[in-house]
């Protein structure tokens, strides 16, 4: 059974499945209750598998457990968060609150498209634009809107307290006037990163925000709050940039923190693997990473992965004399695999059981790699 | 004229049977059709001359209303075209014996789309097919074998005839003596030639054909100061769709030519005074010298057209004249035009379908669906069981994205009414797929697959359904819908557009598949080019190019710039493929155009360049501009829906 099974999801009050099929990141959320479960899910991500289906895997385990979200969230209006989306909302439940930035989804926003049929990117921007159709339709009829912003009332998920650590109201206006005014925006730092909180137990589905995001979120919050939080789907794929002393402090070791990545672009670009880049300092930070993709038929089989291992998996090539135009070798014939194409997307995927008593087991998908020095 | 008084002749021998006046572009059809009217009115038969809008999508419709009309009958709207066919036929059969019917070029009463196709088609049999009991003259292309007249060619003789040349004479006689008059064929091309040598030209183009011919004179006059004029009062008469009179050339500033513009205006652009040959009028609107003036004059001259036929027809109107009809339905055209909702309130027509005709034209003409939308609420609320008008109302307020709860049930009606539309269906799927709606196209799509006949032998069939779901849901990123959609197209009705979208398909699967390098079979042609597009060979300091990547930005980040390369084997074979990481100082260094890394964004094609130099090798970057590619199918921009998400209302 590639995908998490009811058992799996069911053994523990709080269920994170984060899926990371290579390209994109979504994560669905069964939250038990008295009365059975409430779900969530948070971003969507799709893509083919090689008999040419198109997988959404967030979309099939809600199918798979007869679940419909009672809230939906698409954290910023980047194509490897929305492919799909619109099936998520229609899956949710009539009511289901819809979470999303609102101030970027309007028409004016770099969303603009030019229609460009050879264009990866154009596409892939269209499946952002449909995202929002979705959510503006949605918000136009059976859903509750919540507009992800840092002040925003919390959302209740089963005992479950969401609440929004970024974007901050300030910059999301800033980006707004930016925008309007032609000027270039990183959406990553607009992104909706949510905190999650029972009793004791505090955990972070950071989104893509990166560093001036965790600078603007840890200008709102006592520094050591969100270090003590765990587990932690990590920002942005693990990229370096995006590892703030707010949330992940590479310079000491928090042994046992689980981390969450899921691999972004499917060529191996994120995380970084090389000395002090991202995965790199994940490890320092935490000791072990899981990531939701990797080529494990490149890999040694085993439990656990080391980074060296990983590292042997991409070449580097160099012109003559120029380092500033080194080209890192991504010929199919010693990379291919890093590609996720090769993958069953059902199988690219960590599940977190969250305890009562704040201890995570972690299950993983075929395809998911557990990193470590 | 004989050929067509042989028409006539044998028409009155053998009513039931119709004869054909033919020849080519410019042999002189329509002065033929109106020479055997004003003939058969002389012999005491009431013609009726059937001459609506050439090329116009209601032409058959026109063409029924007016014979119609002319018989003394009315057609209310809720008769429906089915009622005025039957109206048209029975009212001439019933007066056999006492009319002609004259119809000028009913071929040219199929344009517009599959549907006002298919009612020109109807008109022309209904008017001179089997079923016409009554003496037809048909002037057109061609006719039915064994009873066609051929209206003859010109002969270059008749360059050197006196008299009929005016002020063109000597232009005329050059021509004859030129040898060149041979391939002058039909009096248009003839008269055309003279006028272009007459206004000055030094030469005719190289195929003497009119529509070169009459693309030339018109640039010729674009040029000429005392030309100028003329070419504007020849813009402004194309937008008349009926014959011309004294009155509208006045009206347009005939008055104001010299001599040589009012001979060439009337002998060689009216052929002595009926209307603009189409292909007059087509160069006309293809060839505005200046658009924006153009876009005035047009406006101002529908503006003089709406109330010149409006006048005409409240004048026939009050005293009841049958020809009052015709004239409504031009002022409705121009008030359409216009976009003058007023105006267009002013007077009504006889039937939906010339509504219909209008809407058609204020959406896919000037892409004006606000107009369109309103022009189909007019027909609904003549005939609110009128399929066309139904969908069309829906496609509109679709293509406004307005209204989605009205479009879903307009589409759905329309359907329910008739389900026979391909693409009916289509526009139904996209727009559930637009609408972020998947399941609902998925359902949609099914509904659509139980229309597609048994028998269907028309590989167009697919194109306008299947083609059309396809380019959308590509467009989407629902590639295994688009997939199956494009599957469902069996071998044989699969076509160029078929191979177009089933790559475009394949480019983007594979682009998911591999998440990196070409993302399409054919990628931007720039980009994929085998050398160089805007490199040079040499810098500027005479450096020689010696190594050349094909590169594209991946991602644009704060401290580097993430590119796919392709470095392209000279000698054809795959190229070798990398990911190059830059930070944006380097760019910034390196590029050669203003794309600084703080404008770079993601998707643009680049051409990376090294030049040897003596101490290490000098590095240079290139960025490609964005080319507009083709849709293989258009399709609306799914943003229409996206104009009101942030006013949605707040919820906690």
């Amino acid at each position: 059974m590639p995908l998490p099974t009811d058992n799996q999801l069911a053994a523990a009050p709080l269920s994170i499945a984060v899926f990371g099929p290579g390209f994109g990141e979504s994560i669905v959320l069964r939250a038990g209750t008295a009365d059975g479960a409430e779900w969530a899910v948070v971003d969507s991500a799709r893509r083919e598998r090689e008999n040419g289906a198109t997988i959404n895997p967030s979309l099939k385990l809600l199918e798979y457990c007869n679940a419909h979200p009672s809230l939906v969230v698409f954290t910023h209006p980047h194509e490897d968060h929305a492919g799909g989306m619109a099936h998520l909302v229609e899956r949710a439940a009539d009511g289901a609150t819809v979470g999303s930035v609102e101030p970027l989804m309007s028409a004016r926003t770099p969303l603009q498209t030019h229609r460009d049929p050879d264009d990866r990117r154009a596409q892939r921007r269209t499946e952002v634009r449909n995202a929002h159709i979705a959510i503006s339709q949605a918000w136009a009829g059976r859903a509750r809107k919540w507009a992800l912003v840092a002040d925003a009332q919390p959302f209740l998920l089963g005992g479950w307290q969401v609440s929004v650590l970024n974007p901050g109201a300030p910059e999301l206006a800033d980006a707004v006037a930016n925008m309007e005014a032609g000027q270039k925006v990183r959406l990553n730092n607009l992104s909706a990163a949510l905190l999650l909180e029972r009793d004791a137990i505090r955990l972070v589905l950071a989104a893509d925000c990166e560093r001036a995001a965790w600078t603007k979120v840890a200008s709102r919050l006592n520094p050591n709050h969100l270090r003590a939080t765990r587990p932690v789907k990590v920002p942005h794929h693990g990229s370096k940039g995006a590892i703030h002393d707010v949330l992940i402090r590479y310079a000491t070791l928090d042994a046992g923190r689980a981390q969450v990545v899921t691999p972004f672009p499917s060529s191996g670009a994120l995380p970084r693997f090389e000395v002090d880049q991202g995965a790199d300092r994940l490890l320092r930070a935490a000791g072990e990473l899981l990531l939701t993709a990797l080529p494990v038929d490149l890999l040694p089989r085993s439990d656990a992965t080391t980074i060296d291992e990983v590292r042997n998996a991409l070449t580097t090539e160099h012109f003559a004399g120029d380092t500033d135009f080194a080209i890192e070798d991504a010929d199919p014939a010693t990379t291919a695999a890093l590609a996720a194409g090769a993958r069953d997307p059902l199988e690219t995927w960590v599940l977190l059981s969250i305890h009562l008593d704040g201890t995570v087991a972690v299950t993983r998908g075929g395809h998911a790699v557990r990193l470590v020095a | 004229m004989t050929a067509a008084l042989d028409a006539l002749d044998a028409a009155l021998e053998e009513p039931g049977n119709a004869a054909y006046a033919v020849g080519g572009a410019g042999a002189g059809k329509s002065a033929a059709a109106r020479a055997v009217a004003e003939v058969a009115a002389d012999r005491g038969f009431e013609p009726i001359l059937v001459a609506p809008p050439s090329g116009a999508p209601d032409a058959g419709i026109a063409g029924v209303g007016t014979v119609v009309r002319r018989l003394g009958g009315g057609v209310s709207k809720r008769d429906g075209w089915d009622v005025a066919c039957r109206k048209a036929h029975d009212g001439l059969a019933a007066r056999a014996g006492d009319v002609v019917v004259v119809c000028d070029e009913p071929s040219s009463w199929l344009g517009g789309d599959r549907y006002f196709g298919a009612r020109g088609a109807e008109a022309r049999e209904i008017l001179t097919g089997a079923g016409a009991a009554w003496p037809v003259v048909v002037c057109d292309r061609s006719g039915r074998k064994g009873r066609t007249f051929p209206l003859p060619d010109a002969q270059a003789s008749e360059l050197g005839e006196a008299g009929i040349w005016g002020p063109t004479a000597s232009a005329a006689l050059a021509l004859l003596e030129s040898g060149i008059a041979p391939v002058l064929r039909t009096p248009l091309q003839q008269r055309l030639a003279v006028a272009l040598m007459a206004w000055g030209a030094e030469s005719l183009p190289a195929f003497s054909e009119a529509s070169p011919l009459a693309a030339a004179l018109a640039a010729q006059l674009a040029r000429r100061r005392h030309g100028a004029k003329l070419w504007e009062v020849w813009q402004r008469l194309a937008l008349e769709r009926l014959d011309a009179d004294d009155d509208l050339l006045k009206a347009l500033g005939a008055d104001e030519l010299d001599q040589l513009g009012s001979f060439t205006l009337r002998a060689v652009l009216l052929d002595g005074g009926h209307r603009l040959h189409d292909i007059c009028r087509r160069v006309a609107e293809e060839r505005p010298v200046d658009p924006d003036l153009r876009a005035q004059q047009k406006a101002a001259t529908h503006e003089l057209l709406f109330e010149r036929h409006y006048a005409v027809f409240a004048q026939l109107a009050a005293a009841d004249s049958a020809y009052s009809g015709d004239h409504a339905a031009e002022a409705l055209f121009h008030a359409t035009e216009l976009g003058d909702g007023t105006r267009q309130h002013l007077v009504t027509v006889d039937l939906v379908d010339q509504l219909n005709a209008l809407g058609h034209r204020r959406s896919v003409v000037h892409g004006d669906h606000l107009g369109a939308a309103a022009v189909f609420l007019r027909a609904l609320q003549a005939d609110d069981r009128n399929g066309y008008a139904i969908h069309h109302r829906g496609y509109a307020l679709d293509a406004l994205g307005e209204s989605p709860g009205e479009v879903e049930t307009r589409y759905e009606e329309a359907i329910e009414l008739n389900s026979s539309r391909p693409e009916w269906h289509a526009r139904r799927v996209a727009f559930f797929a637009d609408f972020a709606r998947p399941s609902a196209a998925r359902a949609a799509w099914a509904r659509a697959e139980t229309a597609v006949p048994d028998d269907l032998d028309d590989p167009e069939w697919y194109e306008s359904l299947n083609g059309a779901v396809a380019a959308t849901l590509i467009e989407q990123g629902e590639l295994a819908f688009a997939r199956y959609v494009l599957d469902g197209v069996p071998e044989w009705a699969r076509l160029d557009l078929h191979r177009r979208l089933d790559s475009a398909l394949r480019g983007r699967t594979a682009a998911q598949d591999k998440g990196a390098f070409v993302p399409a079979p054919r990628s931007s042609r720039a980009w994929w080019a085998e050398r160089p597009a805007r490199l040079p060979a040499r810098d500027g300091a005479g450096r020689l190019l010696e190594r050349w990547l094909a590169g594209r930005v991946e991602e644009v980040g704060e401290e580097q710039i993430q590119i796919y390369v392709a470095r392209v084997d000279p000698d054809g074979g795959e190229p070798r493929r990398g990911l190059m990481r830059l930070a944006p100082d380097v760019w910034d260094q390196h590029v050669l155009d203003d794309v600084v890394a703080d404008e770079l964004t993601p998707g643009r094609f680049i051409e990376i360049g090294s030049y040897a130099a003596e101490q290490g090798n000098v590095r240079a970057i290139v960025v490609l501009p964005v080319e507009p590619v083709d849709q293989p199918v258009p399709t609306l921009d799914p943003e229409r829906w996206l104009r009101d998400a942030a006013l949605a209302p707040t919820d906690g």
